[in-house]
């Protein structure tokens, strides 16, 4: 059994002092698996995050379990699997091997077909909750990893995504009906598993994808909400090693941003409807950063209803800039199969640049 | 908060250090740099010799001639902030590196030059989809 321990609102001086008591016991303690209580608050979530955890060896989970006894203001409850609010399907789902809307993918194409190479030996790294290999998306994830925060690496595991978000990310990039760009290969990292991370997982993900000579594009939907400069010198120094930084805004509307997409260097995507309005959910602003004014998101994709594969099999319409997002960087892998040598800074360029305008929600 | 070092810290870094304990454990993200200071896209194709065969290998190239000095030019500070004894998560190649210690030692780490700026190690949350 796992359990979580977290303090009470308001907590005694003495509980403060006997989770630093514990925490200190937990020092030197191999392969401890930290996890964060995401309703607490401020600094107390720091502590708790030092307690709670899983993998604790049984003597651990028992001195927890004592502590929390000992003391009113802990409660310890145990750690349940969290059934995520995942997002409603518009419309119905459908079977595998029914034929999905890709209403996008004419958005994209227009009257034309894909190409049958579009986006060949191009590999775009989706740093996402990870990907189960459903048909849609079968052999085209050339590479499955997770982190591990607490021996600093990122490993290759068997596949699988902790959410479903990575899936339908990566299918709108190589999905065999709903792809973009059905024969780039996908990377899938399980950069945030369950939906959730720190910022440490980002640090260690950008130190493996750098030095991945595969990797052209990085499609991210995830971030901090508001503008937080501590990450913006990493992106920087990615798209200097050849990287292409996809992220997307926000899902709350105007005015509303996240980091790393609301930097001035990756490409940040908003989304956009079937009749090419932006759509109401999408996040976006105004930006004056070090005296320079800027707009977020660059430019917007389809990303209301849009139909890709699921973990079940099937397929479902979500909406989302997570998925204006590999839409883009979809395109992204199409320009650089015809140009292999495009710098970043040319890439960025003409995506932006060969977008139409569309007009801006009402604020 | 009276050290100007101390001006390195976002926000809820500054919050988290004015409320801890002087031992209490902080997680920080800590960087080594300030956009516009990193080494330069390598940009390929002037010199039809020097000209890659394909998108990885112009990546490979990149990240040889990218990888060892934006480690290198990183390792002193890292150094440094381990001779404090914190502990280092990373190492340098993004400009960044995961810091942990006491707020008395994350305080002491603000106050190398080469850190310029300091984050809490926040939560990052998927952009979740959304219903209609």
């Amino acid at each position: 059994m796992r359990y979580l321990i977290r303090l009470k609102e308001d907590p005694s001086a003495a509980a403060l002092s006997m989770v630093d008591t514990t925490i200190r016991s937990l020092k030197g303690e191999s392969r401890q698996y930290l996890s964060r209580v995401a309703d607490l608050k401020d600094s107390r979530s720091r502590l708790v995050d030092r307690v709670s955890g899983h993998k604790l060896t049984p003597k651990l989970a028992a001195d927890a379990v004592e502590m929390a006894n000992n003391n009113p203001d802990l409660e310890i409850i145990p750690d349940e699997p969290i059934s995520l609010i995942r997002p409603a399907p518009v419309g119905s789902a459908l079977a595998e091997g029914a034929a999905p809307d890709t209403w996008h993918l004419r958005k994209v194409f227009g009257a034309n077909a894909r190409a049958d190479d579009g986006g060949e030996g191009v590999t775009v790294a989706v740093l996402d909750t990870g990907a189960t290999e459903v048909p849609e998306i079968a052999g085209r994830v050339s590479g499955h990893y997770e982190l591990d925060l607490d021996q600093w690496q990122v490993s290759s595991v068997a596949g699988g995504d902790t959410d479903g978000h990575g899936t339908h990310v990566s299918g709108l990039i190589c999905g065999g009906t709903v792809g973009v760009a059905p024969p780039a290969k996908v990377e899938s990292v399980a950069m945030i598993p369950g939906g959730q991370g720190t910022m440490s997982n980002f640090i260690l993900a950008m130190e493996w994808v750098a030095v991945q000579p595969d990797i052209s594009i990085l499609n991210m939907s995830a971030g901090i909400p508001g503008y937080r400069p501590g990450m913006q010198y990493t992106i920087e120094i990615i798209e200097n090693f050849g990287v292409l930084t996809v992220i997307a805004t926000r899902n709350e509307g105007v005015n509303s941003t996240r980091s790393p997409g609301n930097y001035v260097e990756p490409i940040s995507v908003g989304a956009s409807t079937r009749d090419d309005r932006v759509a109401s959910f999408s996040g976006g602003a105004d930006l004056v950063v070090d005296n320079v004014s800027y707009t977020v998101p660059d430019l917007v994709a389809p990303g209301a209803a849009v139909t890709s594969c699921v973990m079940g099999g099937g397929y479902e319409a979500w909406n989302g800039t997570s998925m204006a997002t590999p839409i883009v960087s979809g395109i992204a892998a199409l320009m650089i199969q015809r140009d292999p040598e495009i710098a970043v800074t040319d890439l960025k360029e003409q995506l932006i640049v060969s977008y139409r305008n569309l007009r801006l929600p009402a604020k | 908060l009276s050290d100007p070092s101390l001006t390195k810290a976002d926000q809820k870094l500054q919050q988290a250090l004015e409320t801890a304990r002087e031992e209490e454990e902080i997680t920080v993200v800590v960087t080594f740099g300030d956009v516009g200071e990193a080494a330069a896209e390598i940009q390929f194709g002037a010199d039809q010799g020097m000209r890659p065969r394909g998108r990885a290998e112009m990546r490979q190239r990149a990240i040889q001639q990218l990888q060892g000095s934006t480690v290198a030019a990183n390792t002193a500070t890292i150094n440094t902030l381990r001779s404090q004894e914190l502990k280092i998560q990373g190492n340098g190649l993004v400009g960044s590196v995961v810091i942990n210690g006491t707020a008395r030692q994350i305080r002491s780490g603000l106050s190398i030059d080469r850190v310029t700026h300091a984050s809490l190690d926040e939560t990052f949350e998927l952009v979740r989809p959304v219903k209609t």
